[in-house]
């Protein structure tokens, strides 16, 4: 179910005084069963352009299409469209509002028109694949740590068996065990699922480790797209867009400024430290 | 001179519930750099939040340059003393314009209308939003804002800044405006810095690391210290920066790596030094594995 926007544009307050263009004539497609890390600074159109995706906004110039369709074309496709691309707002656990947990996961499902008893069914299914353990489900959600119910609030999109799951920093605020267990919990359910993640993060070390595709934006424009490894490689061209690249590649490139031959795209501690190793060890050899 | 401290302090946010702060003990000197760490729930922001005063300890004592939060004649002097910038910048600036903002604090102490124009210029001037100063706070980046909210508290005249996960909504500029502005301010104004935050790379910028668990202390110490212990802070929920991480991954694989090392440039220094040493003596029998 790949995701098309040909000629996207998107202005806040058209034709006002406060008129801003937030997206800018992006054409771009998400293939199917892509993981894709989208970064640049705030401001620089990332969360405008993700809410086009499931026509949560309507282009002001510009289309969307998803399998080839438009989505603005008619209602039905636009209902369309919200079901089958589950997005997962900043901070979603401030959204839960249901008395239980397995209740909270089953209230897209039950207003799509599923019977409640199959809807609590997806509820549980998703819940699980995001690793909240059965004795939470009846629980109220308030109870919850914030990894917790942060994992209930992305079950509360997957309930609705998207094709597509795109998060909106689902990691922020969280602690570092939090993070991986999150990241981890998103990358089982795309291999058990096959479904498309879009992963709008700030951390560019999340986003290496995790997306096989990286697309950066600026000032509302796709500013390059490719593999992890080439476009973190990019420095000068990150740090333009206001980012950074993960710190192993700052630490590769000083290293190859003397003398050593990292290859690109080594983004983890535990990988640098065996490149680092092999390396030693072989100049000690001869 | 003691900044703050707390004695043997417990609080509870519900009659009968747990404790979210289960005695913790600690004492901040006047001009130092703390991180505060921990898992979501340990007990952190609880702790920030009896610093100036917004939670009374249910039982034990907190101490604000000597005085005590529970006294409510002390509250407005403590709150002066101790400001607080908290993790949303959009919850918490209330005018329309950056140097009103900026202003609010002392216009509510009854701050003499010229002493508040001085204040306001060198808050402003401190954290480098002087250009903006005629802005709307809305048009601003998230790390600006957060910059506002420090200028809002340094008009008070603080002399510690409490920051709750300041850089938590920021992209990694608006983390590192940030940061450096909460450096800054703590060399060249002597004023004592107390960080909550997640980020492991940003609480080993400061000169001191308390980690949090289940609302007690459970280390307290350089970052050096706490971040070449990488295993008790998975105990915790916790990392290490990932240069520290680096390092103790080489040293695993027989390398006479420092495992307090801290930072990108730090481990490619000591990388290098490695292969100039030759020092490979470590553990020659990791070499098989490899």
């Amino acid at each position: 179910m790949p995701i098309e926007t040909i000629n996207l544009t998107y202005k806040y307050n058209p034709g006002a005084a406060f008129e801003k263009t937030a997206v800018r004539g992006v054409s771009l497609t998400i293939p199917d069963g892509a993981y894709i890390g989208l970064v640049g600074r705030t401001g620089s159109g990332k969360s405008t352009l993700i809410q086009h995706f499931n026509g949560l906004l309507k282009p002001t110039e510009g289309r969307v299409l998803l399998d080839g369709e438009d989505i603005g074309s008619d209602k039905k496709r636009l209902r369309d469209a919200r079901r089958r691309v589950g997005l997962v707002f900043q901070y979603p656990e401030q959204q839960l509002f249901e008395i239980t947990v397995e209740k909270d996961a089953a209230f897209g499902p039950s207003n799509m028109g599923l019977s409640a008893e199959e809807a609590i069914g997806r509820a549980r299914e998703s819940l699980r694949l995001v690793g909240v353990p059965d004795e939470l489900f009846g629980r109220s959600p308030f109870d919850l740590s914030g990894g917790q119910k942060r994992r209930v609030a992305i079950a509360g999109v997957l309930a609705m068996r998207p094709g597509v799951l795109v998060l909106d920093e689902p990691t922020a605020g969280l602690d570092p065990e939090s993070r991986a267990a999150i990241l981890g919990n998103i990358a089982e359910t795309r291999r058990r699922l096959g479904i498309t993640v879009v992963l709008v993060s700030h951390s560019m070390e999340d986003v290496a480790e995790h997306a096989e595709e990286v697309i950066v934006m600026s000032a509302g424009t796709v500013l390059t797209r490719g593999a992890p490894a080439d476009v973190f490689a990019r420095e000068d061209e990150l740090r333009a867009a206001g980012l950074a690249p993960p710190l192993m590649v700052s630490v590769a490139r000083e290293l190859n400024r003397r003398g050593f031959s990292i290859p690109r795209g080594v983004f983890s501690p535990r990988e640098m430290a065996e490149h680092i190793s092999k390396e030693l060890r072989d100049c000690l050899k001869t | 001179m003691r900044m703050a401290q707390t004695l043997g302090v417990r609080f509870s946010y519900t009659e009968d519930g747990a404790f979210a702060l289960d005695g913790v003990s600690i004492s901040v000197e006047r001009g130092e750099f703390v991180a505060v760490i921990g898992r979501n729930g340990s007990g952190k922001s609880t702790m920030a939040r009896h610093l100036n005063a917004l939670l009374r300890p249910t039982a034990g004592t907190v101490l604000i340059e000597g005085r005590d939060t529970a006294d409510d004649a002390e509250t407005w002097e403590i709150r002066r003393a101790a400001g607080m910038v908290f993790q949303n910048p959009d919850n918490q600036l209330v005018a329309t314009i950056v140097e009103d903002d900026a202003a609010f604090g002392p216009e509510n102490l009854g701050v003499p209308p010229e002493e508040i124009r001085a204040r306001v210029d060198k808050a402003l001037a401190d954290v480098g939003m002087t250009e903006h100063a005629k802005s709307a706070p809305h048009r601003l980046s998230g790390g600006q804002k957060q910059r506002v909210a420090i200028a809002g508290v340094l008009a008070m005249k603080p002399d510690c800044v409490i920051l709750d996960e300041p850089t938590a909504m920021l992209d990694p500029v608006g983390r590192e405006d940030v940061m450096a502005t909460a450096e800054r301010l703590n060399r060249d104004d002597g004023i004592t810095i107390i960080l909550i935050t997640h980020d492991m790379d940003e609480a080993a910028r400061a000169g001191r690391v308390i980690v949090m668990d289940s609302g007690r202390v459970v280390m307290d110490a350089p970052p050096r210290e706490v971040f070449s212990r990488a295993d008790e802070l998975a105990r915790y929920g916790l990392g290490v920066p990932q240069a520290a991480e680096c390092a103790q991954a080489l040293r695993a694989l027989g390398f006479e790596a420092d495992p307090g090392i801290l930072g990108g440039a730090e481990l490619a220094e000591a990388v290098s030094k490695l292969r100039g040493s030759g020092s490979l003596d470590a553990d020659r029998d990791n070499q098989s594995d490899i």
